[in-house]
């Protein structure tokens, strides 16, 4: 998806969505109802691509791993698009559905949640990363997600606090999925700007912490946090991206981080993967 | 639990900020092509523009984390 052509071509080319059909659909009645009356491709399973028309026809699907399958995808959807043949009208929006969708929190903050291995290993894949085949693919890859931050949280951080609800959240959606269940709290604190602390794992281990906050107006201009320490290797699909080539029962260096996101940006609009349930935002 | 925590405390000192200058822009999304791309929110959003600017709609769909592998 890096490649500078693929870029280029979905950027300039394509309407890029991206949806979770299982485990978080943030889906209106009449959005189901569109996808399933076509081979839309949300039933896929994992790195699942498909490109259709607004009026719902296939164009093409696929994609993969590599640059060759998702370019394959994309020139063949392409060449099949006819724009003068798509429907000019949509089915009037439902805006009181559309308005019901899960978003981000009125006032609050959209942080990057990224991780990556430090330095090389000795990749182990399974069958997700083709048995060997995309083992350096994943080995190199940044895992990434989003997570949401309250108002009242984001007014504690602009006043140079960290609010424990939202260590919790960190903790509970994204340091342990990285680090293991070993990791025991996020002991870290705001000084000057700076956040600094660690998180205490088992065996006398621990991660590192330091990061930045800055704030104007009362409003959060800046956050950064990253978490230096050991990860292990989780299996969800090749979901965790480098994650899943750990060896297993090795753990191994790895940095999670923790940026803030420009909400006008397109991708800070996508849904956290963790946002699914009511507890989330608690 | 005291034991641990003298352990801690005696352990060297965490994240340098030269490690974290180094670290830190491997980590950044946007230093990620497709992190540009212009996602839409919703598949209604996404038809929407789809109809007006006249292009075909480009799907990531999983069954977790649709874009977690970057």
């Amino acid at each position: 998806m890096n490649d500078p052509e693929v870029v280029e071509l979905l950027k300039t080319r394509f309407i890029p969505y991206a949806l979770d059909n299982v485990e978080n659909p943030n889906l209106t009645p009449a959005e189901k109802e569109f996808l399933s009356a076509f081979d839309s491709g949300a039933k896929a399973c994992t790195i699942g691509m498909t490109a259709y028309t607004a009026d719902g026809r296939k164009l093409a699907s696929g994609g993969g791993y590599e640059p060759a399958s998702v370019k394959s995808l994309i020139k063949k959807a392409l060449s099949e698009f006819k724009p003068e043949t798509v429907s000019a009208t949509v089915p009037p929006r439902d805006d009181a559905a559309v308005a019901s969708l899960r978003r981000p929190p009125e006032g609050g903050l959209i942080l990057y949640v990224t991780w990556k291995l430090i330095g090389e290993i000795q990749a182990e894949g399974n069958a997700t990363t083709g048995n060997g085949k995309y083992d350096k693919v994943f080995q190199q890859s940044l895992g990434s997600d989003r997570l949401w931050v309250r108002k009242d949280e984001a007014e504690v951080l602009a006043a140079g606090s960290f609010p424990e609800s939202l260590k919790g959240r960190m903790m509970r959606h994204h340091v342990q999925y990285v680090l293991s269940k070993d990791a025991k709290s996020l002991d870290v604190s705001i000084k000057g700007g700076r956040i600094e602390g660690m998180v205490p794992l088992s065996d006398s281990k621990r991660a590192d912490c330091l990061g930045f906050v800055e704030a104007k107006d009362g409003k959060v201009t800046r956050f950064e946090l990253l978490i230096k320490g050991l990860g292990r290797r989780v299996e969800d699909d090749g979901f965790s991206a480098c994650l899943s080539v750990v060896p297993k029962e090795m753990p191994v260096p790895v940095a999670i981080f923790f940026e803030l996101a420009d909400p006008r940006e397109g991708l800070a609009r996508v849904l956290p993967h963790r946002s699914r349930g009511e507890s989330y935002l608690k | 639990m005291r034991l641990l925590i003298v352990v801690l405390a005696l352990l060297p000192a965490g994240l340098s900020d030269e490690e974290y200058k180094k670290l830190q822009p491997e980590l950044r999304l946007k230093s990620k092509g497709w992190a540009s791309l212009p996602w839409r929110a919703t598949l209604t959003d996404a038809r929407e523009a789809a109809i007006k600017e006249k292009k075909p709609i480009f799907m990531m769909v999983d069954t977790g984390n649709p874009i977690g592998f970057a």
